[in-house]
């Protein structure tokens, strides 16, 4: 199908559906052909341009004139389609703009934006439908202030009922609900039913707001928007054929009181909704935090048994074997001190040699293990040393006015360290950089190197470790690694 | 004189051994890195003593001790290690040898009062 002819039907559908919804609109109208407490078209106009794109809104221009009253004059029908047509678009998109695309109402800034998005365009409609009567002289000027206020109030209380419902409510199976739910909604929707026809509902229109908290509690936005537009409909259509708690001496004090009651009814219900879904949201990051915590925790406890392990093994392979075997040449030595004064001079000899190397290779393990300046010195001199024992070329800029927390300290040392290593192992590069600034809340490293970049963060876990330690304190640990372009580590830790 | 078949898989260790042995009037007839090269060189030299370093790459100690024990094996297998008897708490009590020298305690007469005892 041509896409000429593809937007052409759609127009016709948004058309069709908006003038059903005020065919609908026009059985709540308090007065027979006008008047409505609730005016539908509003909220479903919105909907279908947020839902299928602004691009529909000639649809809103033929619904409205399929249900215009022609036997007023052209302009006066004109300016009415006029200001009906602007008023959805103004408040589909502005809604959509101020809820930053998010339609859910999972929100309470959602719900504002739809307030503010609805009020704002069924203002410019309320001014140029009021406007459009009087000049028309379908109204006299005198009640040019009441018409507009009816306007703007109904076609708002349809905004805020329609909207949310529809947006809602678009695209959800019916079968992808537990049933379990399903059951608790449709009892719900029936005692909702059963409350407003209640003969005893006619002065106590409050006792609504239970079932519209349940509905919000237990169904979040969806719920909400299901029940309050269940409510007011059935309220709003009761007032209309004079029954019910709304029904007022005048037909301006009976459209008053039943929008006010809508308005406070869409506006609890959509909040506590929006709360209840914000609940669930932050609950849910919540546990997402708690499983990453988790993650990081077990991971942080495996690399310091894994670190153990490894330094018993350098120990007993390396010290310990040395001094074993020095144990044997002294014994020997002692054994042949007389018979063999010559080679027990050769002895002792090559297991001095061995001691001073095993004393060595001790004082190496013990700086892996914490550097011992970096205790007595700090992060300055400790990455001076650091830097001094890397086979590249390193710059070193540290500006540190104080010693910081030792935990610090060592995380910081640690990253600076392990990233050194990796740039000798990895990068193929001719130099290194080492910058460390303090802040007054927080240290920040970075190591970076000219070599091939192109570092894979997921690759190994030794990236994985350090990131670990530094989020254990606080902080982040970012990768900036373009190929060609050498690779940057960089470590922000706060600190008290 | 006895013959010792030195297993370990530390070749400075080996080395030490077998001058100290040597100085002490031992005949150092083999000297293996592994479990699997162990059985096959103490079935093949039939030594005295076959002096075995728990912590082998292969097979560890006390298994090597435990195979040589059910092919027959007449020698003395004695235990060595640079850890103390005790880290291996009744492994070492258990095993069928003659008995457990800490690497660094290591002599000739220390062999000879464990063969006699």
């Amino acid at each position: 199908m041509n896409r000429h002819v593809r937007y052409l039907g759609a127009v016709g559908g948004v058309g069709a559906i908006y003038w059903l919804a005020a065919k609908g609109g026009l059985q709540l109208a308090y007065l027979h052909g006008s008047v409505a407490a609730l005016w539908p078209p509003v909220g479903v106009g919105m909907a279908m341009l947020i839902l299928y794109g602004v691009s529909l809104w000639p649809g809103i221009v033929l619904g409205d004139l399929a249900v215009a009253d022609f036997s007023q004059p052209a302009g006066t029908v004109l300016g009415q389609t006029i200001g009906n047509t602007l008023e959805v678009l103004i408040a589909a998109v502005l809604f959509y703009r101020l809820a930053e695309g998010d339609i859910h109402f999972g929100r309470v800034r959602d719900v504002a934006a739809l307030v503010v998005a609805a009020a704002a365009g069924t203002a410019v409609s309320a001014v140029f439908g009021a406007v459009s009567l009087e000049l028309g002289g379908v109204i006299p000027s005198a009640q040019l202030g009441t018409v507009a206020r009816t306007w703007f109030l109904g076609d708002l209380a349809g905004a805020l009922v329609f909207a949310p419902l529809l947006l809602c409510w678009a695209g959800v199976r019916l079968a992808s609900i537990a049933p379990r739910r399903l059951l608790e909604g449709v009892a719900i929707v029936g005692l909702i039913v059963v409350v407003s026809l209640l003969p005893s509902q006619r002065d106590v229109p409050y006792i609504v707001f239970p079932l519209l908290i349940w509905a919000a509690l237990r169904g979040g936005p969806r719920g909400a928007a299901g029940a309050v537009a269940l409510v007011t409909t059935l309220t709003v259509y009761n007032t209309a054929h004079h029954a019910g708690p709304f029904v007022r001496a005048t037909l301006n004090q009976s459209l008053l009181a039943t929008q006010l009651f809508v308005a406070a009814a869409a506006l609890t219900s959509l909040v506590l909704g929006a709360v209840i879904e914000e609940r669930h949201a932050a609950l849910e990051a919540l546990r997402e935090n708690e499983r990453r915590l988790r993650d990081s925790r077990a991971r942080i406890v495996k690399a310091g048994d894994a670190a153990r392990r490894r330094l018993e093994r350098d120990l007993h392979d390396g010290a310990q074997q040395r001094l074993v075997s020095l144990a044997l040449t002294i014994r020997l030595a002692r054994l042949q001190l007389h018979k063999q004064p010559a080679e027990t001079e050769k002895l002792l000899s090559e297991a001095s040699d061995d001691l001073q190397d095993t004393i060595d290779e001790l004082r190496e393990l013990a700086r892996g293990i914490h550097p011992a300046v970096l205790t007595d010195r700090g992060l300055g001199p400790a990455l001076e040393v650091l830097v001094d024992h890397s086979h590249l070329p390193v710059d070193l800029t540290a500006r540190i006015p104080r010693r910081l927390p030792p935990t610090v300290e060592a995380v910081v040392y640690y990253v600076a360290a392990e990233g050194l290593t990796n740039i000798a192992k990895y990068a193929g590069a001719t130099s290194a950089s080492v910058r460390l600034e303090a802040h007054t809340k927080n240290v920040v490293l970075c190591v970076g190197d000219n070599g091939a970049g192109g570092a894979d963060p997921t690759r190994g876990t030794g990236l994985r470790g350090l990131a670990d330690r530094v989020e254990a304190l606080g902080g982040k640990l970012e990768l900036r690694s373009p190929p060609g372009q050498g690779t940057e580590l960089t470590a922000s830790i706060p600190y008290d | 004189m006895m013959s010792v078949l030195i297993v370990d898989d530390n070749a400075s260790f080996r080395a030490s051994a077998r001058r100290l042995l040597e100085a002490e009037g031992f005949d150092i007839v083999g000297e293996v890195r592994d479990g699997h090269s162990a059985i096959t060189a103490a079935q093949e030299l039939e030594p005295d003593i076959v002096l075995l370093d728990v912590q082998l790459p292969d097979l560890d100690g006390f298994e090597v001790a435990a195979r040589l024990t059910a092919r027959g094996l007449r020698s003395a297998v004695v235990l060595t290690s640079s850890r103390n008897p005790a880290d291996y708490g009744s492994l070492v009590t258990e095993a069928p040898v003659r008995g457990f020298v800490p690497k660094a305690k290591l002599s000739g007469a220390l062999l000879t009062a464990l063969l006699s005892a």
